[in-house]
């Protein structure tokens, strides 16, 4: 039951009726939607999700006693645990046996069935982050099992984000029945709803025939066909998984609840710090603040300093998928973080800084950094690292004036357009929307109508599926 | 129990008129645009649009002459053709009128005969023509046809898990619905791909009979194919069977005598259907007479003696042109005459 499916838009009117009607009932409605939701999935294990939860709940109350506090170790350990069975046994065990020789996971064996439950990696960590911030007293545990039942489960970021915390979720939970919910909440959330079901379905869904077609060629592509893939690859993940971010948020508010955001134009950032800020938020606020500062951040000094700042983007790439080549994209983007902080040195040179505080300089930035992205995009979507390796190779040695010329290129240079005429509607989104306010209302009607019937158009296959739910 | 819908605007500033607009122009869209047959007619090639040029043979026959109506679903649009009828019975073939769809199912028939037949006073008699395939109701939501004519009690009976969201968005729109078929007329229309429209000197009768041959359509594999696309989830229970039934209530009320037939399909899609699908085969014969005894109708299995693969079929189940002579002469002679 994903977002933009008709399965997901008949739940969806069904909740939201008596949930708009029935204030003091909406936490026990969302409670019973979001378990039902979660169970409508194949790869929804509602019985171990609840599990899970209930264990999370109760540690998190005892080790508020001084006598349990060792029970977070506990929590922590549970979850790990559970995430690292259902996602990396199989992996463990593979390269156990590539460097062993022993007869390891079979492909009859236990680890060979084991599936991945849906979400697993997005609720471990909300329940990771609500033990550490009870434990750090950033967060006082809520006392209702129903209230967090319902941060963790809340359906619209359950299955891909954005990864929330307690303290963001929570408060607005105890204010939920008194919430009034405004006309122009459900507009900007149907408006919100309405741009991510056009970045999916109107681009995402267009992309991802191209991109297998030239991911599927591996080691037969070109240099400049290796560009190509990565460069589509590149706005088809940015498109698919913020479209579901765009979607979930826009349910949110339709319900009164407000998600963190989880992705601002990324693609114009100039540095890779920049990047992380605006490319999958909250996972990289959570890498921040959960295992960089834990493991002292910045403040035991430099060597330690990219230590820590490597180490994080390993997990991070580890997170996203039990692969090497995910482990190694993480890796680039540790090392990338690790060099610009080395080049921040330089700023002590006045020439240098003002070099790159000048408009010239930021464009510049922006044009490499979005290819030094869009050349790890090759280590997260490749099948192997051979193959990452071997595209790198290729592209590495490609022709600028063949990129330029190729058949795919004005599509790239399109959907790069696309990506910063996205960035202008939501920086200027409240001035843009009084000005529509304005516009004769026949044409703002025919926007919407061609707007849904480019949806209606769009939406053929029947097959519904965002690419991070695979995380 | 009041809507927490904040309530600080009057009521036009807060629906605003562009979403007012928008829903009048979707309804407007949904009533004068996909709920038109000439819309899909634009592709009277594909499911639906076939609709529209069954309806266009229709307006073109005089329906008070039509004493005989022919249901059923590509078998039957090519094996029994109103002319090679009319010319065995000696009739006049302007009382013969096929309505036979491709793809057709048993609510498909059933639904097609619903649309024409306050139009058909003086129908006499009907011969129905079934196989296997049309009484399946796993699925059936997936067949545009149903979704044409689906209406919510349909719709309902084929709800399930999987499939209630499709079945009620597109009962509230039809653009959204039948989306597979116009946005392929759209496409055809751009690629300058859409057929001629159809001639306006017409032969009425019912759509045109398919002669091409199907490419490998004579082989095994062809045969076993289609079994298996016929009878894999065979499911004789639900609103397939029970629209077959309403249609031989339908007929049998206004005194039509009714013939249900099975007409002959090569010894080779037989036997492909023999080694795996007996059972259910039995199961579906069994059905068939049951609901024929019912309504009075006779049922009759056509042998394909005399009819041979290569000469007489454009593949293993729809006979060719010259099939079609030996059928409908058959047929004729049987039933007409």
């Amino acid at each position: 039951m994903f977002f933009y499916s008709p399965n997901f838009l008949v739940f969806f009117l069904i909740l939201l009726i008596p949930y708009l009607l029935l204030r003091k009932q909406r936490l026990w409605l969302l409670a019973a939607a979001n378990a039902l939701f979660y169970a409508a999935h194949p790869e929804g294990y509602l019985v171990l999700f609840v599990f899970v939860a209930v264990l999370t709940f109760v540690i998190v109350h005892l080790m508020t006693l001084p006598r349990w506090r060792w029970l977070f170790w506990v929590g922590i350990v549970l979850n790990v645990l559970n995430l690292a069975f259902f996602k990396y046994t199989l992996f463990v065990l593979d390269n156990l046996r590539q460097w062993t020789g022993l007869p390891l996971a079979a492909a009859d064996s236990l680890a060979a069935s084991i599936v991945l439950p849906l979400g697993i990696s997005f609720y471990t960590f909300e329940f990771i982050s609500y033990l550490i911030d009870v434990r750090r007293g950033h967060s006082r545990p809520t006392r209702s099992f129903l209230k967090f039942w319902v941060f963790v489960s809340m359906f619209p970021h359950l299955i891909a984000g954005p990864i929330m915390r307690g303290e963001e979720l929570i408060p607005q939970l105890d204010k939920l029945s008194d919430k009034r919910i405004a006309w122009n909440d459900i507009r900007y959330g149907v408006y919100l709803f309405a741009i991510g079901m056009l970045k999916k379905v109107v681009i995402a869904d267009q992309l991802s025939p191209v991109v297998k077609e030239l991911f599927d060629r591996g080691s037969s592509l070109t240099g400049t066909e290796s560009w190509m893939a990565a460069y589509t690859f590149g706005f088809y993940i940015y498109n698919d998984f913020s479209a579901y971010s765009d979607m979930a948020i826009g349910l949110g508010i339709m319900m009164g609840v407000r998600f963190a955001d989880n992705f601002l134009s990324p693609y114009l950032s100039g540095s890779p710090g920049e990047f992380w800020r605006r490319w999958h938020m909250t996972l990289s606020r959570w890498i921040r603040d959960y295992i960089y500062i834990s493991l002292g951040g910045n403040r035991r000094g430099q060597l330690r300093l990219y230590l820590n700042l490597l180490i994080a983007m390993l997990v991070s790439g580890l997170w996203h998928g039990a692969m090497w080549t995910f482990v190694v994209w993480g890796g680039i983007h540790g090392l990338l973080q690790v060099a610009h902080r080395l080049t921040l040195g330089l700023n002590r040179y006045r020439w240098i800084a003002a070099i790159r505080s000048s408009a010239v300089y930021r464009v510049i930035a922006i044009v490499v950094f979005f290819h030094i992205v869009t050349w790890t995009w090759v280590f997260f979507h490749a099948s192997s690292l051979d193959m990452a390796l071997d595209m790198t190779w290729k592209m590495l040695h490609a022709h600028a004036g063949n990129i330029l010329r190729h058949p795919t290129f004005p599509l790239v240079a399109l959907l790069y357009a696309i990506h910063v005429a996205e960035f202008l509607l939501r920086k200027y989104e409240r001035s843009i929307g009084r000005i529509w306010q304005h516009v004769p209302f026949p044409l703002r009607s025919s926007v919407y109508l061609a707007v849904t019937l480019a949806l209606i158009y769009f939406l053929q296959g029947g097959k519904y599926e965002f690419i991070y739910f695979q995380f | 129990m009041n809507s927490s819908i904040s309530n600080s605007r009057p009521l036009r500033r807060r629906i605003s008129l562009g979403f007012l607009g928008f829903l009048v122009l979707f309804a407007a869209l949904e009533v004068f645009v996909f709920r038109d047959l000439d819309l899909y007619g634009a592709e009277y090639r594909s499911s639906v649009g076939q609709l529209a040029e069954l309806d266009y043979s229709f307006r073109h026959s005089q329906p008070e002459g039509i004493q005989t109506a022919i249901f059923g679903d590509s078998q039957s649009k090519d094996a029994l053709r109103p002319d090679l009828l009319a010319a065995t019975a000696r009739l006049d073939p302007s009382s013969i009128f096929n309505f036979s769809v491709s793809g057709g199912k048993a609510f498909d028939i059933y639904r097609t005969y619903m649309t024409y037949a306050d139009r058909l006073p003086n129908l006499k008699e009907a011969i129905v023509v079934v196989n296997e395939h049309q009484f399946n109701s796993y699925h059936m939501e997936n067949d545009p046809v149903f979704r044409y004519y689906a209406g919510l009690r349909d719709r309902i009976q084929a709800l399930n898990k999987d499939n209630y969201g499709e079945l009620l968005v597109g009962w509230v729109s039809k653009g959204f619905d039948l989306r597979s078929i116009w946005t392929k007329v759209v496409q055809s229309y751009f690629k300058g791909t859409l057929p001629k429209p159809l001639p306006s000197v017409w032969k009425p009768g019912g759509i045109r009979a398919e002669t091409m041959l199907e490419p490998n359509g004579l082989t095994l594999e062809y045969a076993e194919n289609t079994a298996s696309r016929w009878f894999d989830h065979y499911d004789l229970r639900g609103l397939q069977t029970d629209s077959f039934e309403a249609l031989l209530r339908k007929l049998h009320d206004r005194g039509v005598r009714i013939v249900v037939l099975q007409i002959p399909r090569s010894s080779l899609f037989e036997q492909a259907v023999r080694q795996k699908y007996a059972a259910q085969q039995q199961a579906y014969f069994d059905q068939i007479a049951a609901i024929a005894r019912r309504y009075g109708a006779e049922f009759r299995v056509m042998s394909n003696e005399g009819l041979t693969l290569k000469e007489h079929f454009r593949d293993t189940n729809h006979v060719n042109p010259r099939g079609a002579q030996i059928v409908s002469r058959e047929v004729a002679l049987d039933w007409l005459t």
